[in-house]
């Protein structure tokens, strides 16, 4: 019989309140709200635990169901919670008294900014009318309530905020986990994972387990090939809202001083400007004018950039003035909109969906797509220039790939003509 | 072991990571969960054709042995709903009977996709190894509304199943879901590894092809095995039974170039400047050629175009400015795109 390893965030959650890490002042608030519920004093009929993912927030309430003797059902955002929904699984448990020998019923509804605005609809409201009169105890939990949609939860019942969880009780923990299990380390190697992490501690340890599995010793050079990504650039994207948004030089002059952009990152700001100018300006006429001047900046640039001696870098007021407010004001029609730049980037490849949904094109896509695991749009993009030069040079071959996909006469057809 | 197929991308895929070509460190991580017989949830991000796909299946593969077909489903975050009724039927009919329950018709994409993910973990398997395995292709594609599905029914199933996502943009992905995966990071092949798994090709194909030829193709495909095999393809092809030289290699790539050249400048002529801007940019980036080679073609190409004369010499007028500014600037795209948006406000008459 193998063995079969547990995932470690599991086999490692915290059993008791004292394997909690981090965040003690919203352990003590939970404490608080689970005593004083239901009694005359009680404050709020539920708590919010708010916070980034991997701090802790579904462990201790699993934790403190337990401590209080209560059963825990959860609810989270893998189920539809609609009104209706809502009313059916919290409703009745809300009011319900446990049958066994227990305290109730925690209610834990997990990722209520997962609540959707248009698929859930009078999700929040149907929430809030469970809290007034539940009989039993609710923890929410939510990465971020800035949306207003939830102004009237965040009124209605106590919030109870956590933290990313700091780096060296995350070193700790790590160091716990590798005695439990039998692997020797070095602390270069886990202090970096520590690092990576972030603050969030089950990332951490789903990379341990990553790069310790299997292994006996955990040494600095195992992490070679662990990422450096879960980190997010965020001051260029300030200054592109900026630029797009304000259209006033001297706002804009100040934010492109003010961000923290090295030299070697305006060509990135350009790039990137050049991805966003038809989001913001969809009138032909401010498109050319903010490419005229963005293109005049990049003149600019080529020439401080191959010069590089002192007296050229004067130029460089006329570059920032092109590259931000020539462009920012080019826009005097289209109205400002919000863009998200995040899901630009980077946006290298086209995909023209639009034309794979007519006809033999879509049936092709899906062919294809059925036999490489490859999207319809990319498997179009990837196959169908260099099937048609086959299928209109090779026929034995075309032939035997005809077979492979599956193709109808007419979709050969189709894949022969397309370049003409 | 060579897989039954007659493309090539497929034939030669690999399917055991014994067979997987660089990439030692993801090796060793990869053979470790094969000795533990478990896996983590693990997402790999890059490029596409740098060997996400390959990588997966050769894990798989020798995770579960014979049982691969029982325990590995796999689905695309693009995958439309008629793609998945004809081609998923069960998910497709297990999502039907879901909705049914509540509400009568048939049920959107997005009720689809929420219900595999509730009902895979469901089913349970009988080989030794305890869990199933969904890959999902393109992950970066899914809704924010489904990346919040995902997230819990993740660690509630982790007993039955494993998820694998294979994506492009790390971005795209929210951080609760990306706090839950380990993650593999992909580059597009480097050129000596290219070479070696094309000649492997041209050796079992019996391909007579020219040294300068090989670097050609390496070069056009730009790390991206999918598209470098796809060509060696086309080029075989079109050139059986003779010697392919790089001359031959450029002329089936030109035909390409210049087919989507025209598109460019039809759609910049049209005010669509989005389009035209999406298709220069695979000029450039999937066939490496640089801004001076695309003026060259696009100067080609007018002097053909159906359009009145007049009009192309204001283009050209036009063309002679924003190639004068490329050559003092410092990127070559951001001109070609100033270009492309004069076009749409040329006065013509």
């Amino acid at each position: 019989m193998v063995s079969h390893e547990q995932i470690w965030v599991q086999k490692y959650a915290p059993k008791e309140e004292r394997d909690i890490v981090g965040n003690p002042s919203a352990v003590q608030s939970l404490n608080e709200y689970l005593i004083h519920f239901g009694k005359k004093d009680a404050s709020s009929n539920a708590v919010i635990l708010v916070g980034p993912p991997g701090t802790g927030k579904t462990a201790t309430a699993y934790v403190m169901a337990s401590k209080y003797d209560y059963d825990l059902l959860e609810i989270n955002a893998s189920d539809v919670r609609n009104e209706e929904i809502i009313n059916r699984n919290i409703g009745t448990a809300a009011l319900k008294k446990s049958l066994k020998n227990k305290n109730g019923t925690i209610i834990l509804v997990d990722e209520v900014d997962g609540i959707s605005g248009v698929q859930d609809r009078g999700g929040v409201g149907a929430l809030l009318k469970i809290i007034k009169t539940t009989k039993n105890p609710i923890i929410l939990t939510a990465n971020d309530l800035s949306d207003q949609k939830f102004n009237t939860l965040k009124r209605t019942i106590k919030e109870i905020k956590y933290k990313s969880i700091q780096k060296t009780t995350i070193l700790k923990v790590l160091q716990k986990i590798c005695k439990a299990e039998h692997i020797e380390y070095d602390d270069q190697a886990l202090e970096q994972l520590s690092e990576n992490a972030k603050g969030d501690l089950r990332a951490a340890i789903n990379d341990l387990q990553s790069v310790a599995a299997g292994k006996t010793s955990l040494k600095a050079a195992d992490l070679y090939n662990l990422h450096q990504i879960r980190d997010e650039e965020k001051t260029i994207f300030e200054a592109l809202r900026v630029i797009f948004h304000d259209q006033k030089i001297e706002t804009i002059q100040r934010i492109l001083w003010q961000v923290n952009i090295s030299t070697r990152d305006f060509g990135l700001l350009m790039q990137r400007i050049n991805e966003i100018i038809p989001e913001h300006m969809q009138d032909p006429e401010e498109l050319a004018n903010a490419y005229q001047a963005l293109s005049k900046a990049d003149i600019v640039w080529g020439e401080i950039n191959r010069k590089a001696e002192k007296e050229v870098w004067r130029l460089f007021p006329y570059f920032s003035l092109e590259l931000s407010a020539g462009v920012s004001l080019a826009r005097t029609k289209t109205p400002y909109k919000f863009v998200n730049y995040y899901a630009l980037f980077p946006r290298f490849f086209f995909q023209n969906i639009g034309k794979l949904k007519r006809g033999d094109m879509a049936g092709i896509g899906q062919k294809i797509r059925n036999k490489t695991g490859l999207s319809s749009s990319n498997a179009i993009e990837e196959y169908l220039p260099f099937l048609s030069l086959i299928f209109q040079s090779n026929p034995i071959m075309a032939n035997k790939i005809s077979e492979y996909f599956n193709l109808e006469k007419k979709e050969e057809q189709f894949i022969k003509k397309f370049w003409k | 072991m060579l897989r039954e197929s007659e493309v090539w991308t497929e034939k030669y895929r690999p399917m055991t990571l014994d067979n997987l070509i660089e990439m030692e460190d993801k090796k060793s991580q990869l053979k470790g969960f094969i000795e533990k017989k478990n896996l983590p949830h693990l997402m790999f991000v890059g490029p596409p054709g740098s060997g996400r796909t390959s990588t997966v299946l050769s894990l798989l593969h020798d995770l579960f042995l014979d049982q691969f077909n029982f325990n590995v489903e796999e689905i695309n975050a693009t995958d439309s709903k008629e793609y998945l009724m004809k081609y998923k039927p069960k998910w497709f009919n297990i999502a039907q009977q879901d909705y049914n329950r509540q509400e009568s018709g048939t049920p959107g994409l997005n009720f689809i996709i929420k219900s595999i993910f509730r009902n895979f973990p469901m089913m349970r398997t009988f080989s030794e190894i305890p869990f199933r395995v969904l890959i999902i292709k393109d992950a970066d594609n899914l809704t924010m509304d489904i990346q919040q599905a995902l997230r819990r029914t993740l660690e509630k199933s982790s007993r039955t199943c494993r998820f694998i996502l294979i994506c492009e943009n790390l971005s795209k992905i929210i951080a609760p879901i990306k706090s839950r995966f380990v993650v593999m990071r992909f580059n597009p092949l480097e050129a000596p590894y290219v070479s070696a798994i094309l000649r492997y090709i041209i050796s079992k194909e019996r391909i007579d092809i020219q040294e300068d030829a090989l670097s050609a193709i390496i070069f056009l495909g730009r790390g991206n095995m999918i598209r470098t095999i796809n060509m060696l393809q086309a080029v075989a092809a079109v050139f059986e039974g003779k010697s392919i030289s790089s001359d031959a290699v450029y002329q089936v790539i030109h035909q390409f170039v210049d087919f989507k050249v025209k598109q460019v400048i039809d759609f910049a002529l049209n005010k669509r400047f989005l389009e035209a801007r999406e298709r220069l940019r695979e000029i450039f980036l999937q066939f490496g050629l640089t801004g001076q080679q695309i003026y060259d073609r696009i100067r080609a190409i007018l002097f053909k175009h159906p359009i009145p004369e007049a009009w192309k010499v204001a283009i050209f007028d036009l063309m002679g400015e924003y190639e004068l500014r490329m050559k003092k600037g410092s990127n070559d795209e951001i001109h070609l795109s100033a270009f492309l948006s004069q076009l749409g406000v040329l006065k013509l008459n």
